[in-house]
This record gives structure tokens, C-alpha cells and sequence, in this order.
């Protein structure tokens, strides 16, 4: 069986500008993972890879490019999840961490629980022995330095979505946060269903006004468009991003289903994306 | 909402069946039900889980059903006056909160260090508008919390002191974490984290506890009391349906008593442990990281929507098959645009109860106290 694997860096792209540095890195990322998916890599370890290289890339919103929020605090969120057996780890508004796609993931393996949040999540993660940021003005290069006027959402995540040889699906996503967010705002990225999702029939990661996403819970929309609806992952992914542009909000997301097939469809000017499978089929793109 | 055609099939389906279920589950004492159109219907929850008749005592069995009761009361005088959907999902999830009976606002379940952390949610049916708060210390409503994050920021989620910030910010009353916490769930804290190997923390000052029971016997029930999902993880729920057709949900929880480490269940989740759409609202309440999984709040409303499925059948599927396949616990209030309202727990019993236009109200504890709404044939559907 073939493997299929697509990863985003945020549907935030302005036209103002070009992403070579992004999308070359995107390339060297992408090959890495079709090589560990040549190598009968799991889906969940290579979309924890991949959301890992992107966190610390320190050119999309998360991670190393994170921004401080209102009061000055770097709050990340980050989840995966593993649709073969349906399991979850998320972190809500960790501080002090390097890699929250790591505490998401710990979350997952070594608690029973799914989401964590703020100074629980970090008490949990000191105690894993999770990479600590000590000095956080030196560590963080915000990769927007714009701030937020008050009120405006917060725009910038990075994700991946795999299924690999055996053919189990997974998806990560992670995301920083830009200049002046509230302190706690949480968005959709962590939340299961929301921003990250993942079954025995697509996994999904999302980007964009995480607001919007959240009240139409596009991740689980798109399984339940498959799954009740009978249409196709493409059908699915347009209509559930549909609908939540319909509301006001803007954004993309990368999918892929249990036979393989991929989209990556967003209704913002553009979204970093990089779209790999063991067919053959191998972009990167930030514009349409 | 998805699929246009097949709601407008599934409405009519489902209007069908609303007669036929209320002739099977309330006899014929009450089967006027059929005729007359229902215009609100409230149902609320006040946790499901291990709850069977030896386990309370008569005076703990009728404490739970006069407290159901009044929130049912309140919330319909809200509604039969006219007001919204989610001004009684509000002013029924308040009373509940400050109900020391239920796991929510005070009398909430203690987390392992001593405090009182509150999570919450609202969602109003009619425009999918949502507001969560999670991690919340000191403010005494975290329903009207949420509902501030929901009407006055562009935010959905906001998290810990953050939260509590913006309840300064708009008024919202403030308590001391202490007022949260009851002598009885401070018990119950002690002898999880006593089962669990974990330190106990400094008692809040002024809390007088019960005399810890000296019998063998009376230490078992502390014990059974403990494991029992109520004081594991108890939540309140509200669904309703206003006058001009709204729907609305609320759910609040203290979450897990002895919980660590920030856990949020899925009370707060958008999905998860709360939904309302334009045909269904949806409040959950059990081992919430099963419910996080399978977001099982917006998986009834997809599956009420399949042509030909009815509102308790699409619950009790996602209940009793795919919850309990995963190995969950729990149970559901679930309510459609025509105010049709079901219950389905896969538990010993859930706190609930329903009122309406057309009919009384009803209080119910035991899984087994109305036949027919649970475990219908719904669970063998084909998937």
C-alpha cells in the first residue's frame, strides 16, 4: 500500500510578499517525510516529525516563531491525534515548553487524559522532562511582528496529516499565537474535532480564524460529511470550509482519507502547503 | 444544516415520531402530548454515573429530585414568559452551579491541590455563536462567564487567569476559591488522593468537616461514594428550545475530583460535551475524555440527521454503541428544533429531568425509571 502525507504552515500568506525561505524548507521537510513513510514509518510519528521541524523552523506562527500574547507571555497550543485507534493528546495555553507537539503527544501516551491546559499542562510537562525554554526573550524570533489590534483573531498554525503504508491516518497541529492576543485565548487548534482530527476515515488539520472553526467543528464536519453524507474527502473538506466562511471566518486546512487522496483547500489568500505521496505526487505552494 | 435535503426529510421523520415515542414512553395518561404543539421544552442534567437506588438514601433521593425540580421551574418560567433559549439555559445553569448536589460551581470537585478549577460552555443553536471558559477559580457563574466570552469578545475559548480577567472586566461576581469547596467533596478528595498515593493539601481554613466515619461499614460507603462516577466526574446540562424555535445548550463542571495537571474534559469543548445548531442541542456529561475522542456531542446531531433515524435512536448510538465500544461513560441530554427532548446513559443512572409546553415536568434518577429511553433497538443499527 501506498502512503500519502501533506503538511501546512498557516493560511496567513500575504500577497505583499514571496515564501521561498518557506516553501524551501517545506521541501527539505517533505522529503524527509516521504523518506520515513518509504521506511514503514507510523502516520503518528511522522506527523509528530514533521509538526516538530515546522515548530522549529521559526518561520510560521508556532513554536521557535511564536509572539508574546498580551501580557507578554508566550502561550502555545498544540494536539495530535491517532485515528487508528482513535486516540488524542492536546495542550492549551502551555508556557515554558520548547516543543508542544511533543507535550500534545505526551499528553496522549502517558496520561488518560486528552487536553491539558496553563500551568497544569507545564507542571505536567516539567515532570516528563520536556525541553524547557529558559529564557524566552532570547528564544522566541516571532515570525509576524505585526500585533493584533484589539479584537482582531489570531491568524498562524502549522499541521500535518499522513496515512501511511499500513494505512493508518493521523494528523498534529500546532500554533503560537501572534502579538497582543488575549492571555488564555484558546483557538481550534487543540481542540479534538475543531482544528485537529483524525479517524479510520481522514485526518485533518486545521488553520485559520480559529474562532470560526470552532463553532462549525470543521475537522469533525468533514468525517461526518464522509461518513453520513457519502461524499468524497474533496467534496467534504470545500463544504465543511464552506460553511465556515459562510459564518465570517477565513482560513485552510490539509486532509487525506483512508484511500489516500489529499486536499488542501483554504479560502484565505493563501496557505503554505506542501503535498507528498508514494505516487509520485510531490508540491509546495503558498499561493493558488 | 448539511445536508439540506436530508434534514428536511429527517424533520418531517422526526415529527412523525414524536406521537409515537410519547405513546410508547408515557402511556396513555399522557397522550395529549401528541396533540398538543409543544412551544419550549427545557431538559437539564445534573451528571450521570453510578447513582443506584441502595446507594442514596431516601433523604438524599428526594434532596437530588426537588433540586432538579427547581432548576426545571426556573428555567420554564424564563422560557413560558417568553424569553430566549438562552437566557433559560443561563438562569437554570446558575441555580445548579450554586447547588452544593451537584458537581459544578459550589460543591464542584476538588482538584488534587486544593482547589476549585471550573470549566463551561454555552452555544446559542439559532447562529452557532459559542463561548468556553476553562480553569476558572473565581468567578461564581461560569455559565454567564461563558456567555460573556460568547457576546462580548471575537473569542470562543479563553483559559485560566485570562478567564477570570475578563469576568473582572465585565462585572461578573467573584468568590474566593474556598467558596466553592464543601465539606463533603473535601471528603471525597481525601480519600482519592489517599487511593491514589498523592499528598493531601492544606485544608482550606474554615472548613469544618464531617467526622470521618469511624465504622468499617460507614468507611466503605465513603469509599463507594468516591469511586461512584458522581463525585469522579459529575457536570450540569441544560438544553432548550424558546417560543420562536431557538435552541440553546449550556454545560458546566468542576471536572475530576483529585484531578492534576490542567485536565479540561469535555464539558468546555465545542463538539465534545456541547452543541446546539439550528435542529439540535446536545449536553453531555461522563468520562469526558471518551466523549473528547468521539466528539460526541456533534456526532448525535450528525446522526440525527440521517433520514429515517429518530432523535433517541441517533443518541442511542452514539451512546450505546460507539461510546460504549470505546470503553466510555456517561449519558446525554439531546433536543431538536421541535423540542422533542430524550435522555440516553449507558450509566446506572443520570440526574434529569424535562418540561415543556405540552407536558409536566419530569425528574428522573435511575436509568431504569422510564421505560424506553434508553437502550433502544437504535444501538444495532447497521453502521
Amino acid at each position: 500500500m501506498g502512503w500519502s502525507l501533506a503538511v501546512h504552515g498557516g493560511a496567513g500568506p500575504s500577497k505583499h510578499r514571496t515564501y521561498e525561505a518557506e516553501e524551501a524548507h517545506m521541501t527539505a521537510l517533505l522529503e524527509r517525510g516521504a523518506d520515513m513513510l518509504d521506511d514503514g514509518a507510523s502516520a503518528l510519528d511522522v506527523v509528530t516529525a514533521m509538526v516538530r521541524e515546522l515548530e522549529e523552523s521559526g518561520q510560521h506562527v508556532d513554536g521557535k516563531g511564536a509572539s508574546a500574547n498580551s501580557e507578554g507571555v508566550y502561550e502555545l497550543d498544540a494536539a495530535v491525534m491517532d485515528g487508528a485507534a482513535r486516540r488524542a493528546g492536546a495542550v492549551a495555553a502551555l508556557v515554558g515548553f520548547r516543543a508542544p507537539i511533543l507535550a500534545a503527544r505526551a499528553v496522549m501516551e502517558k496520561t488518560p487524559h486528552v487536553l491539558l491546559a496553563g500551568q497544569g499542562a507545564a507542571a505536567f510537562c516539567g515532570r516528563q522532562g520536556l525541553e524547557q525554554v529558559p529564557d524566552p526573550a532570547a528564544y522566541y524570533t516571532p515570525a509576524v511582528k505585526k500585533a493584533l489590534v484589539q479584537g482582531e483573531l489570531a491568524h498562524g498554525t502549522v499541521g500535518a496529516v499522513a496515512r501511511d503504508a499500513s494505512g493508518r491516518l493521523a494528523a498534529a497541529t500546532s500554533t503560537g499565537g501572534l502579538l497582543n492576543k488575549l492571555a488564555g485565548r484558546v483557538g481550534d487548534a487543540p481542540l479534538i474535532g475543531s482544528g485537529t482530527w483524525a479517524d479510520e476515515r481522514v485526518a485533518v488539520s486545521c488553520t485559520g480564524q480559529g474562532e470560526f472553526f470552532i463553532r462549525a467543528a470543521v475537522a469533525a464536519d468533514i468525517s461526518a460529511r464522509m461518513r453520513y453524507g457519502g461524499q468524497t474527502l474533496h467534496a467534504a473538506a470545500a463544504g465543511a470550509l464552506a460553511d465556515m466562511e459562510a459564518q465570517g471566518g477565513d482560513g485552510g486546512l490539509i486532509a487525506v482519507d483512508a484511500a489516500g487522496n489529499v486536499t488542501a483547500p483554504f479560502v484565505s489568500e493563501g496557505m503554505k502547503r506542501g503535498i507528498a505521496t508514494s505516487a509520485g505526487r510531490f508540491e509546495v505552494k503558498t499561493f493558488r | 444544516m448539511i445536508w439540506r435535503a436530508a434534514v428536511a426529510t429527517g424533520v418531517l421523520v422526526l415529527a412523525c415520531g414524536v406521537g409515537v415515542a410519547a405513546a410508547q414512553t408515557t402511556g396513555p395518561a399522557t397522550a395529549p402530548a401528541a396533540a398538543a404543539p409543544v412551544t419550549w421544552s427545557l431538559a437539564i442534567h445534573g451528571g450521570a454515573g453510578v447513582i443506584e437506588r441502595s446507594r442514596l438514601t431516601p433523604e438524599q433521593d428526594q434532596a437530588y429530585r426537588a433540586a432538579l425540580s427547581e432548576a426545571l421551574a426556573v428555567g420554564a418560567a424564563v422560557l413560558a414568559r417568553g424569553g430566549s433559549a438562552l437566557d433559560a439555559v443561563e438562569a437554570t445553569a446558575r441555580l445548579m452551579e450554586d447547588n452544593p448536589l451537584f458537581n459544578a460551581g459550589r460543591g464542584a470537585a476538588i482538584g488534587a491541590d486544593g482547589t476549585v478549577t471550573l470549566d463551561a460552555a454555552i452555544m446559542d443553536g439559532s447562529n452557532q455563536k459559542a463561548g468556553a471558559v476553562a480553569g476558572v477559580m473565581t468567578t461564581r457563574h461560569p455559565i454567564s462567564l461563558a456567555r460573556q466570552v460568547m457576546e462580548t469578545t471575537r473569542h470562543v475559548f479563553l483559559i485560566g487567569a485570562g478567564a477570570d480577567q475578563l469576568a473582572r472586566e465585565r462585572g461578573l461576581e467573584q468568590v474566593e476559591n474556598s467558596w466553592f469547596i464543601t465539606p463533603r467533596r473535601w471528603r471525597m478528595l481525601e480519600q482519592v488522593l489517599t487511593e491514589d498515593g498523592l499528598p493531601l493539601p492544606p485544608r482550606p481554613p474554615g472548613l469544618d468537616l464531617p467526622p470521618r466515619p469511624t465504622s468499617s461499614m460507614a468507611g466503605a460507603q465513603l469509599a463507594e461514594d468516591t469511586r461512584s462516577v458522581e463525585s469522579r466526574f459529575g457536570t450540569i446540562g441544560v438544553v432548550a428550545r424558546d417560543s420562536a424555535g431557538r435552541l440553546a445548550v449550556g454545560t458546566t463542571t468542576g471536572g475530576l475530583t483529585g484531578k492534576r495537571w490542567g485536565r479540561v474534559g469535555d464539558a468546555p469543548v465545542i463538539g465534545a460535551g456541547t452543541w446546539a445548531d439550528r435542529s439540535c442541542a446536545v449536553s453531555a456529561t461522563g468520562t469526558g475524555e471518551y466523549f473528547l475522542r468521539l466528539t460526541v456531542a456533534r456526532a448525535i446531531c450528525f446522526e440525527a440527521e440521517r433520514p429515517g433515524t429518530s432523535l433517541q435512536q441517533a443518541a442511542d448510538t452514539v451512546i450505546h454503541r460507539d461510546l460504549t465500544g470505546m470503553g466510555g461513560d456517561g449519558g446525554v441530554i439531546v433536543m431538536n428544533a421541535a423540542g422533542e427532548a430524550v435522555f440516553s446513559l449507558n450509566t446506572e443512572g443520570m440526574y434529569r429531568g424535562q418540561v415543556s409546553s405540552a407536558a409536566p415536568a419530569r425528574v428522573m434518577i435511575y436509568a431504569d425509571e422510564a421505560d424506553g429511553l434508553v437502550g433502544t433497538a437504535a444501538a444495532a443499527r447497521p453502521h
